[in-house]
């Protein structure tokens, strides 16, 4: 059982749908494990930090998965596949409401905490977290798009070349003006002296 | 890009070498920029940390439901559950029968009407055997022949040893042949009753009517009676056997092209 569980930790995201498109239910159970957290982190992040919003997006994405996963092109990454699905059901989302959300928006649900019991450290940190939200609502859509890919989702230039179909000097372009932008917008907040390690 | 995220996260500005400077030069110009970038870098990580929340455990049992759903039967159970129309003439039972029926009608045709050659092998058979029988029957005759020669051949020598006698002899010698006459027409005749009797057996009609010609004398009588039928047996069985072959060949190849 512990090999036969090994071999399905080993599997690729594409040969994971494949075996979910036979019916495979451990093979889907993985892919979920895999992408479920970080797409509802994008979703909410693009959802102006609706969580419903962002839960019922990811029941419709793998939904579209389960019910259609030969739309998947085997020869695609899955990770830039999915991606891309996500980024288009969040912009028909923004020409159904028609108006982005902005920073006036109520306070994201990983914000709402409260000040009781925290140090002066962690009250600190909450606004800077705040201040950094605000920050990003501010820059252009598109940048904040490409930096919140690269920095919160963790992709790769390329990758995000591929899943927004754009090309990769474009990418770097738009990261470049994002940091800037920001880098302007939170300028009234003291940089941390030690080094920072990711 | 890579390099450039490196540098910012890992190093202070201090810390910058003349090459790392030149690689950052588009991005920030001084010291103040440079720890800018950096904040904002310290920030993302910060909200990337902080983002990593998990679907709601609704969520994943509605999709569960919907995988099961959608995936109730297998593929292979599809396949499985598709009922097979087969043709009536392609099924299996028709095809044993036809072979069944086939091979007893041609079982039937050759046992009831032996083919001419096998007539002829079992008539020639016959005829042999009871040709067979005459030899042995001729041998003993020869040997009871010579019985009575030897004792013709003593009395001869008797006549000489004792010419007086002779007379009192004649009448005696001539008893004897006579008895002797009698007893050569009484084998004849046992043994014409006896070959008659073999004739019958072997289903000839007569043995006066055997014209042997395949043979000239009792040496050459090779092939025994049960020779024969098992030689006859063979050539019943190769002939089934070929006529069945034929048919089975011919409904293989005819069934499928229906």
């Amino acid at each position: 059982m512990r090999l036969f569980r090994k071999e399905y930790q080993s599997m690729t995201d594409e040969q994971l749908v494949i075996a979910l498109a036979g019916g495979d239910k451990r093979a889907f159970d993985l892919l979920y494990e895999r992408y479920a957290a970080a797409l509802l982190s994008y979703f909410m992040r693009m959802l102006w930090n609706d969580r419903e919003k962002a839960e019922d997006f990811i029941h419709d994405l793998f939904t579209k998965l389960i019910h259609r996963p030969e739309l998947f092109d085997t020869t695609r990454s899955f990770k830039t596949w999915i991606y891309s699905v996500a980024n288009n059901m969040c912009k028909n989302e923004y020409k159904k409401q028609e108006v982005r959300k902005t920073s006036a928006q109520p306070i994201p649900e990983f914000a709402l905490v409260s000040s009781i019991g925290q140090t002066e450290n962690e009250v600190d940190q909450q606004l800077l977290t705040e201040a950094f939200d605000t920050a990003l609502a501010h820059i252009d859509a598109k940048h904040k798009e490409v930096f919140e890919m690269r920095h919160l989702d963790g992709f790769s230039i390329k990758e995000i070349a591929a899943t927004l179909a754009i090309n990769e000097g474009t990418v770097k372009s738009r990261l470049f003006y994002a940091t800037k932008q920001l880098a302007k917008l939170l300028v009234d907040f003291q940089p941390i002296n030690n080094d920072y390690h990711e | 890009m890579n390099k450039i995220d490196s540098l910012i996260r890992t190093k202070s500005y201090t810390a910058l070498t003349a090459a790392d400077k030149e690689l950052l030069v588009d991005l920030v110009d001084n010291e103040q920029e440079f720890n800018q970038i950096k904040r904002v870098y310290q920030l993302a990580a910060n909200q990337k940390q902080v983002s990593e929340i998990q679907p709601k455990q609704e969520t994943k049992e509605s999709l569960d439901a919907f995988f099961q759903k959608k995936h109730a039967f297998p593929a292979h159970d599809w396949h499985k559950n598709e009922p097979k129309t087969i043709p009536f003439y392609q099924k299996d039972w028709l095809k044993y029968a036809a072979v069944i029926a086939i091979s007893v009608s041609l079982s039937a045709y050759f046992l009831l009407q032996p083919n001419d050659q096998v007539q002829q092998l079992a008539q020639t058979n016959s005829v042999k055997k009871s040709r067979s029988n005459l030899g042995k029957k001729n041998i003993q005759i020869k040997q009871s022949t010579s019985d009575t020669s030897n004792k013709k051949e003593a009395d001869n020598e008797a006549e000489v040893a004792s010419p007086l006698l002779l007379a009192q002899l004649n009448p005696i010698n001539e008893q004897i042949r006579n008895s002797e006459k009698q007893s050569e027409a009484s084998i004849f005749v046992e043994q014409a009753a006896q070959m008659k009797n073999d004739a019958s057996r072997d289903n000839v009609a007569s043995f006066t009517t055997i014209q042997p010609t395949n043979w000239k004398n009792n040496s050459e009588l090779t092939m025994n009676s049960d020779d024969a039928l098992d030689e006859e047996k063979t050539l019943k069985i190769t002939a089934l056997k070929t006529t069945t072959t034929s048919v089975l060949s011919l409904i293989n190849f005819a069934v499928p092209a229906f």
